[in-house]
């Protein structure tokens, strides 16, 4: 049993189907941005039963997202989504909402919950106070260190997960942007994140999600795992969902060989992978924040050491 | 709703950016003012003030009776903690009447340690469920600021929130940000760095919208949307506009709403007056729908000023001249505009003193 555990996102029933999710250990279903994401688990009970069972099958954890930014009447469908949760079974709940967090620990107890990224987590005393409420994970805002995110994780003895790879969420609106600039005036929604839409302005490259902003750039830490190794994370995430359908197995069966190498006292050379991955994803690579840095620098590990 | 019965006025709440600003709406009626003092606060440092000037204001607030509250919204690291609650409890002592804060955790150590001291909580956290708002009552808050995002500030969503036992609050002037508040990482994605603060903080994230304040605006500069298939369009401004909810007063207040709050920390005193007068007479008419119109047309005349300034700020960061025309021109297009930019042009002292030391700040790491 590998001593790290890669998980990744999927948001459809489709999704899975298609994607080679053997490298990961744990998939996290459900898009937590927009709830009207056709075919979206979150939403979808026979779907998400469906996808449950295909994972455990394939002997992988079940973690669902709940949705991250719910109004007030948004609040019944993710009261809806902790019952389906509760009566599959799955092995934690990521949520991003203190509200969602608070129905969860009164209704159901049970269930075991994760704190994600869209939950502003900056500081210990909170992490602590999300602890009573049930938090057995968070995964800190992106703008936090790793020294920051390591101390969060040793002083509140708390599992901190990491994302290695992918695409950042940098922001979330309350409209789909996509909508908006196409004058959409009809309800129901064509599924046009689902393309490549971009953002181009004279200083930064841009991916929107409909109603996310996600940075152009792919967060890489390959050449940092022995320093994240180091410093006692053990939980990563690949985010996938805004990429072809290869991407997900591509990525993951690498990072899973780097993993094991780092983690088994193999000898790592990360500049084995590198080149890969930047074929792999279509645009530069960055570190995001966890070296204090602007969010779409890249560090090599020369200039950490 | 039963036309007897009045409705209930919402209080002003109003910023305090400078001494000058406090006393002219002080003057104007205003019934809550917020200060933050440099560095622990969400405005970039050249629109913050110090902690003496702050200590005037509060001294100026109480003589007259009226309330003020501190401004510490800044998302802190873990070890800026103990210092940002020596400095709650230097201005509780004072004589501060709540807080405004944004980290649960933080907001957590102030109930403990200062139970009698109110907490306001930040729109920093975008709280737009019930849920939600019984989460931050259970912390110890007893006033929440609503998102600024117009389909949040639909009175029909506000009863819906109504009733909780946490007061609401909203801005009635303010942007209206492209994404939620505090969830938008753009700024520090763009450009961020640890710089050394001459403030307690030590070092702050200068670049990042929520753990400094510093923000470069990315949703207000022109961008160009590229389509699948490589196609681009030009001209693009993600963000919508401003915030002035005027004509929505009354239902908003009638959905309850207990504080309208009015942004602006960077105005000259000369503009807060302004829009302070003219909504302190606008919530006092409330009921009065025919004196209503007049005053709403003349406030959004001054939103639009606002605009304006905005056009200046990103001049300054693009410091490009074609930037500034390009974003200046819809402006100019408008002949009541036209004369606005006159007047804010005519006020050279204030863009000089303020607009430049920001300038400073950007040019700092803007490399």
């Amino acid at each position: 049993m590998a001593n790290f555990e890669l998980s990744t996102s999927v948001f459809t029933l489709s999704e899975i189907q298609r994607t080679d999710i053997s490298p990961f250990d744990s998939v996290y279903l459900g898009d937590p941005f927009c709830r009207d994401y056709s075919k979206n688990l979150g939403e979808n009970r026979e779907d998400l039963k469906k996808a449950v069972e295909l994972l455990r099958s394939n002997d992988k954890k079940v973690y669902v997202s709940s949705y991250s930014v719910p109004r007030n009447d948004d609040l019944d469908a993710a009261e809806r989504l902790l019952s389906w949760c509760e009566e599959l079974k799955v092995d934690a709940v990521e949520i991003h909402n203190f509200g969602t967090l608070r129905m969860a620990k009164n209704r159901h107890p049970g269930l075991k919950l994760f704190v994600g990224y869209l939950a502003n987590v900056y500081t210990e005393p909170t992490v602590m106070k999300l602890k009573v409420f049930g938090a057995s994970r968070i995964m800190g805002n992106y703008e936090l260190s790793m020294e920051e995110l390591e101390t969060i994780k040793n002083n509140c003895n708390i599992d901190v997960e990491l994302l290695i790879h992918g695409k950042m969420i940098l922001g979330i609106s309350e409209t789909c942007l996509l909508k908006r600039r196409l004058e959409h005036k009809e309800d129901d929604c064509m599924d046009l994140c689902r393309r490549d839409f971009h953002l181009v302005s004279s200083k930064m490259f841009l991916r929107t999600f409909g109603r996310v902003t996600m940075s152009g750039k792919d967060v890489c830490m390959i050449e940092h795992l022995p320093e994240v190794i180091r410093r006692g994370f053990k939980v990563f995430r690949i985010e996938s969902f805004a990429e072809n359908r290869d991407y997900a197995g591509n990525v993951g069966r690498i990072y899973r060989k780097a993993l094991e190498e780092a983690t088994g006292g193999k000898d790592f050379n990360p500049y084995n992978y590198l080149p890969e991955l930047q074929k792999i994803s279509r645009s530069n690579l960055c570190n995001g924040y966890y070296f204090a840095t602007s969010g779409q620098e890249y560090v090599t590990a020369g200039q950490r050491s | 709703m039963n036309p007897a019965v009045p409705t209930k006025k919402p209080l002003l709440m109003v910023p305090a950016g400078s001494l000058k600003a406090a006393q002219a709406a002080l003057r104007e009626g205003a019934d809550i003012f917020y200060a933050g003092i440099r560095g622990w606060s969400l405005r970039p440092t050249a629109f913050e003030i110090d902690e003496t000037e702050f200590l005037k204001i509060l001294k100026l607030t109480k003589f007259f009776g009226k309330k003020i509250f501190l401004t510490m919204n800044c998302f802190y690291r873990t070890d800026e903690i103990p210092a940002a609650l020596a400095l709650i409890e230097k201005m509780k002592n004072a004589g501060i009447d709540a807080v405004i804060a944004s980290q649960p955790g933080l907001i957590r150590e102030i109930h403990r340690r200062f139970p009698d001291l109110a907490i306001n909580v930040s729109v920093q956290t975008s709280a737009s469920n019930r849920q939600e708002l019984e989460f931050y009552k259970e912390l110890g808050a007893s006033l929440v600021v609503l998102p600024r995002n117009f389909p949040e500030l639909d009175p029909d969503h506000i009863k819906k929130l109504a009733g909780t036992g946490v007061g609401l609050e909203m801005f009635l002037v303010g942007d209206d940000s492209l994404n939620y508040d505090g969830r938008c990482y753009l700024s520090s994605y763009l450009n961020q760095k640890k710089i050394k603060d001459d403030t307690e903080r030590k070092y702050c994230m200068m670049g990042s919208a929520n753990r400094n304040g510093f923000c470069y605006l990315m949703c207000k500069r022109e961008c160009e949307v590229m389509e699948p298939g490589g196609e681009i369009h030009r001209g693009h401004i993600l963000r919508r506009g401003d915030l002035a909810l005027f004509s929505k007063l009354k239902p908003l207040s009638d959905a309850g709403i207990e504080v309208v709050k009015i942004q602006g920390r960077e105005f000259p005193a000369g503009m807060v007056k302004l829009i302070v007068r003219m909504t302190r007479r606008l919530i006092d008419s409330i009921d009065d729908d025919s004196s209503e119109k007049e005053y709403v047309r003349e406030l959004e005349h001054l939103v639009r000023l606002k605009q304006v300034i905005s056009a200046n700020h990103l001049r300054l960061l693009a410091k490009s001249r074609s930037s500034f025309w390009r974003n200046i021109r819809p402006v100019i297009e408008k002949p009541w505009d036209n004369i606005l930019t006159a007047l804010w042009m005519a006020f050279p002292f204030y863009r000089e003193l303020r607009w430049k030391k920001y300038l400073n700040e950007a040019n700092k790491i803007d490399t």
